[in-house]
């Protein structure tokens, strides 16, 4: 089966586009959020300020909804970070040439928006695209259609881990042969009012602290992300620098966590996680880092740690997220979860993070990585799991070698 | 674990929703005496004449009566959801799967789920609410489970207590073939041995017909309703609406054989392209839809001439039915005008989310029936749609091996091919 590797990463949030300037903020120990302003647990679509906005064609502007902005310039952006643009105009690439993507909420706004024109002037004259804009799988289409690409397509649309789903989904069709290329992302426009409303009992009303004992919940944003993956052979025929690579990922399901956790997401999560670790024929002494869910809910957080320490017994300096620097993301949090993979192996460093963390359980707070550290890394787990529901996953990302087999 | 020898993925259970009947043999019954159940959509208030609002509609369709253990999960159900739910419980049923759990490992039970337009007709009335001077505390935490097909997949989970991979898929119209597709692809690479897959939607609102009328992609009949749905014929004009839901359940062939399963039929071939071309319109030339039928019938190692039957996506639309058309004369050649196609939606117009299941359901009642159901209101001969569609009157047909096609939004093309299951 083939190698899957990661060419390269479009992420839009509300930092703007720059992958340098996400990355710095997450080394940096910025934040999102800025306590002294006042929390407020939601970045709206409006407030992402996207220069290269005007590079979407000026007709696919009237109807695209912000999900589909976002993931659209995702796309783009990931593509001229690949560096693959002209190699996608080759026909026996593009026919191999997937896109898969994801979202939580699809476009909620441009279906609002229809309402309240059929509203406000009393007429059915709603926007013809429409059918377009409103529904969960159109950014897939308008990307292809905008690259032509012409290989197998696919949409996730299970919930805030649709961005993990997406890569592990291009990984496999890049395994089983079905694709070379594969854009996996996700976006998404939360738009305040209504995603907030339906989220709320997991929002935080202070501040956003993964697994700190104090915690109340995450604050949600919006945003998008795209990961290029490639088959090594394609990647190493173009000579494309490679960030890392995808080595294996298992998916579950705690069933009886539909409406609310129990011990079972531990048990669930373990068992992903040691699935995972066999799939790569590895020891967890072999992770030098492990990026949870950590949405910062009291019984989410606790039963994912029970199951991360249950596996790494006391490792330390393991554990990081970005979600407190840029939110949680909904389906985007796994593409920019993958890119703090994949620029934490490229640099060697284990970004700090954003709080020091005063946990509720003894012997843990060595686990979490506080300060910005200089390792040798060279596997990162990668873990997710929707916001509500007992949907688990995990993923290992390794640092690429030639030697590897 | 993965296997480098792929396995053998059969089917071992169906279970179906629709305005044809709810359970498979309704459905089959009178898909066969080709009884339409297209009428004028009432619900949606419009002018009829102006409009022509057509689809075939679930009637008098109660959850309970099908799953009255499961009252808990009405409030969170979308009535997308409720279809799927009635389905996947028949087909779970149907596979006898409940007697044989103790040698199913629970995390190797998959759900695949596809829906087009997740909980559309539950946001929908929120919608205008807000829109009208609610504030957005109308919007509550059931509206996750109703509104994002995420949780869709996760809802089979609990109530069929299955540990696997929960995925739900929403490419468009072609969804449920993307969600057999993958089921059959893990199943197949050894990622789970056995797994409840299809799809489910309720598309008929207010908001999701207009855009498809300002489209121009809804048909303007002005005869009977029952009429509206034309594929194929040359005085077609446009797609109708429906509902409903199909399940299947796939297996490992071993797994099958193991619990002595009943086995309708053998997937062995998946194909998924896209046009890359237009948001909306099928490429004309068709050649990548015929690129998806070629993979398919590649995996399966088929040859034109043993393709014995065509479950069309046959929408009615102006574009879809001639593209679909040439696509199959593209991959099978001349032996394209030896094939029966057909197309039930002119019976139960387009279930969004379920229809490709619906129609993979149906060319499997042909593996075992050899029977092909009619495309009914043929009339007229279209030089581009010149195949044959089994016009107005089913037929009984030799079929040991047929293909279903289909695509949608976005260009997405996709091919199955299913066989009648042999023993080596």
């Amino acid at each position: 089966m083939e190698r899957c590797v990661i060419t390269g990463f479009g992420i839009v949030t509300y930092l703007g586009e720059s992958l340098d300037t996400l990355w710095n903020t997450l080394c940096e120990k910025k934040g999102a959020f800025d306590p002294a302003c006042g929390n407020h647990p939601v970045i709206s679509g409006d407030r992402l300020n996207l220069p290269s906005f005007t590079a979407i064609p000026r007709k696919k502007r009237l109807y695209f909804d912000k999900q589909v902005v976002f993931t659209f310039l995702s796309a783009m952006k990931a593509i001229e970070n690949a560096q693959i643009k002209e190699w996608l105009k080759n026909p026996d690439i593009k026919e191999k040439t997937g896109v898969v993507v994801g979202n939580k909420f699809a476009q909620v706004e441009f279906g609002i928006q229809q309402v309240v024109s059929m509203n406000e002037t009393k007429s059915l004259n709603i926007s013809p695209f429409t059918g377009i804009g409103y529904y969960f799988g159109g950014p897939a289409g308008e990307i292809a259609s905008e690259f032509k690409t012409k290989g197998q397509n696919d949409v996730l649309v299970t919930g805030s881990s649709a961005g993990f789903d997406c890569v592990t989904t291009g990984y496999d069709s890049i395994r089983y042969g079905r694709n070379h290329v594969v854009l996996a992302g996700a976006g998404e426009n939360i738009l305040s009012g209504i995603c907030d409303n339906i989220l709320k009992h997991k929002l935080s009303s202070g501040q956003y602290l993964p697994y700190h004992k104090n915690r109340q919940g995450c604050f949600i944003a919006s945003g998008g992300g795209i990961a290029v993956l490639e088959s090594l052979s394609m990647a190493k025929e173009r000579k494309a620098a490679i960030y890392a690579e995808i080595e294996a990922h298992h998916s579950l399901t705690a069933h009886s966590c539909l409406f609310e956790y129990n011990q079972d997401l531990t048990r669930y999560t373990e068992k992903a996680i040691r699935l995972c670790l066999e799939k790569s024929g590895i020891t967890p002494q072999d992770i030098d880092m492990v990026i949870p869910n950590a949405d910062g809910s009291k019984d989410g957080d606790h039963y994912e740690l029970q199951a991360i320490k249950n596996v790494f017994q006391g490792q330390k300096n393991l554990i990081y997220t970005p979600k407190p620097n840029v939110g949680h993301t909904l389906s985007v949090s796994g593409i920019i979860d993958l890119f703090t993979a994949a620029m934490s192996l490229k640099h060697r460093t284990l970004p700090p993070l954003l709080y020091p963390i005063d946990c509720d359980e003894e012997n843990t707070n060595s686990m979490f990585i506080s300060e910005k550290m200089d390792k040798n890394i060279k596997r990162v787990l990668m873990l997710q799991r929707n916001i509500v529901g007992g949907r688990v996953g995990a993923m290992i990302v390794k640092e690429y070698s030639c030697e590897d087999h | 674990m993965l296997y480098e020898k792929p396995r053998r993925v059969v089917i071992t259970g169906l279970g179906v929703v629709s305005a044809q009947g709810i359970g498979v043999n309704t459905f089959w019954n009178n898909l066969v005496q080709g009884i339409s159940r297209v009428g004028i959509l009432t619900c949606l208030n419009l002018d009829y004449e102006k409009y022509t609002p057509y689809g075939a509609e679930i009637k008098n369709f109660c959850f309970l009566d099908h799953c009255p253990d499961a009252e808990k999960y009405i409030p969170y159900l979308d009535v997308g959801m409720q279809y799927g739910f009635v389905g996947a419980q028949e087909a779970y049923r149907d596979s006898q799967i409940a007697k044989d759990r103790d040698c199913i490992e629970e995390d190797r039970f998959g759900v695949y789920v596809g829906t087009t337009t997740g909980g559309i007709l539950s946001a929908f009335p929120k919608s205008k609410e807000y829109v009208e001077g609610h504030d957005g505390s109308i919007f509550d935490d059931k509206m996750l489970y109703k509104y994002c097909p995420g949780l869709w997949a996760a809802q089979l989970a609990h109530y069929f207590k299955t540990g696997g991979p929960t995925k739900s898929f929403g490419i468009s119209c072609s969804v449920s073939g993307e969600a057999i597709g993958n089921c059959y692809q893990d199943i197949k690479h050894g990622v789970v041995d056995i797994a409840l897959c299809g799809g489910c939607d309720a598309p008929i609102i207010l908001l999701n017909f207009l855009s498809f009328y300002l489209l121009g992609a809804t048909s303007r009949w002005t005869g009977s309703p029952e009429g509206a749905c034309r594929p194929f014929s040359k005085d077609r004009s446009g797609m109708v609406f429906g509902e409903g839901s199909a399940f299947f359940v796939l297996e490992d062939l071993e797994l099958a054989k193991k619990r002595n399963a009943r086995i309708y039929g053998e997937i062995v071939g998946f194909g998924a392209t896209c046009d890359g071309y237009h948001m909306t319109a099928p490429s004309e030339d068709a050649e990548d839809y015929a690129k998806a039928i070629k993979i398919a019938m590649a995996e399966a190692s088929l040859q034109p001439e043993d393709i014995d039957y065509i479950s069309c996506h046959g929408t009615s639309t102006l574009l879809n039915d001639p593209a679909e058309t040439l696509a199959i004369k593209k991959a099978l050649g001349k032996h394209a005008y030896n094939t029966p196609i057909g197309s039930i939606k002119s019976m139960i117009g387009h279930t969004f989310g379920a229809a490709t299941a619906m129609e993979m359901l149906t060319m499997v009642k042909v593996l075992q029936t050899q029977i092909a159901p009619p495309t009914i209101n043929y009339a007229e001969k279209d030089e581009s749609c010149d195949l044959d569609c089994v016009p107005n009157v089913a037929r009984p047909i030799q079929c040991d091996c047929a293909l279903k096609t289909s695509t949608g939004f976005g260009g997405a093309n996709i091919a199955l091919a299913v066989k009648r299951y042999e023993d080596d």
